[in-house]
């Protein structure tokens, strides 16, 4: 078998994309489950990033391996099969840690938990299980409301955000459309986009020193 | 399990639209804003893939090439000092055959690869064959640059 060749692929490009890619994955973990889930994975986004890279690059590495059916050997190709190997790594991860991680079902409304312990609590398995169940809708616009009460100080991000959870707004709606919504421009939207996804790169990266401090339940 | 990733997944992709056709500058630009600082970025994947090699090595293996390539693509710029002249312009032809298909792919390219290249004619460490070799490259590099600007 031809040796893979590498010369046309930006591996540099790579790891950052998958690092800002693991970013919104963790964050999202985050909005779903509260961040007591991260500090049970042990590890971050910017390690998970780069573990994936490094066992591309390791030729001892047989879990990760370029194959002739994922295509050309592009920097776009490269980043679309290790963000699958990431989703699997983070989905074994968030097995192998599912009974010792516990989810705190009703934390204080500004996302901290409380000290006294009166929390209910329950394990990521049986939460993941919950989300599926009859309450999950609850369950979801509960976790939702704790990442929007962190955009309390600027309005128009908190909107444009509840608007982007909203799960009736799937598929995504267009940036008319929410300029519609929202009573305002289309540039508008576009600008306070980019000032929401840096707010969330913030809160992502809050999480996920969280997540490297370790420890097994939030 | 896999329908709560497969959400957080959905979540992220949504969250995220506006990630997409980043140039190298916005991509650091976001990176530092997320806590992460790109030069350590590049450090730590050129340490991390130096190690296998070293790894391979102690082991009586041969590194292949493609590992070479990113352990050339992620060094120090200081290292092309100590480099042989054959070896800083096989550097440079990589540099520029990874400014070629960025370009072509639609990445922005690097000013800092550019600068590069430009510092070894100014201190005349390559042969007039490999300026002229570097200068057909460049010249073709800027041709896509503008023809994908243009289009």
């Amino acid at each position: 078998m031809a040796e893979l060749d590498l010369s046309g692929v930006d591996v540099e490009y790579v790891l950052k994309k998958l690092i800002l890619h693991a970013n919104r994955l963790f964050l999202a973990l985050v909005g779903l489950a509260g961040s007591g889930v991260l500090p049970g994975l042990g590890v971050g986004p910017k390690d998970l990033a780069m573990q994936t890279v490094l066992r591309f690059i390791d030729p001892e590495d047989r879990t990760v391996v370029w194959k002739k059916k994922h295509g050309a050997v592009t920097t776009e190709g490269v980043l679309r099969y290790l963000r699958a190997v990431l989703h699997h790594d983070l989905l074994d991860l968030l097995r192998l840690k599912a009974h010792e991680t516990t989810v705190v079902l009703d934390p204080h409304p500004d996302g901290q938990e409380q000290e006294d312990g009166t929390q209910r609590r329950m394990s990521l398995d049986d939460f993941a299980s919950a989300l599926e169940g009859p309450d999950g809708r609850v369950i979801r616009e509960e976790r939702h409301a704790q990442l929007l009460v962190r955009m309390a100080n600027e309005p128009e991000l908190r909107d444009l955000l509840a608007l982007q959870l909203d799960p009736d707004g799937y598929p995504a709606r267009t940036n008319q459309e929410l300029a519609q919504i929202l009573g305002i421009s289309v540039s508008e939207v576009e600008n306070h986009k980019k000032r929401l996804n840096r707010r969330l790169l913030g809160i992502s990266r809050e999480a996920s020193e969280d997540s490297t401090k370790g420890g097994g339940c939030g | 399990m896999e329908q709560l990733l497969a959400e957080a997944a959905a979540l992220a992709e949504r969250l995220g639209e506006s990630n997409t056709d980043l140039g190298p500058g916005e991509l650091d630009e976001l990176l530092k804003e997320s806590g992460h600082d790109p030069n350590v970025l590049r450090r730590q994947l050129h340490e991390g893939a130096k190690a296998i090699a070293a790894r391979l090595g102690k082991a009586g293996k041969p590194a292949p090439q493609y590992l070479m390539q990113v352990i050339g693509a992620t060094a120090p710029l200081g290292e092309f000092a100590v480099m042989s002249k054959k070896a800083a312009v096989e550097r440079l032809r990589e540099l520029f055959r990874g400014m070629a298909s960025a370009a072509a792919a639609g990445i922005a390219t690097s000013s800092e690869m550019m600068a590069v290249s430009r510092a070894h004619r100014k201190k005349s460490q390559i042969s007039d064959h490999d300026a002229q070799l570097l200068d057909k490259l460049e010249a073709e590099l800027r041709s896509r640059a503008t023809t994908k600007k243009k289009g």
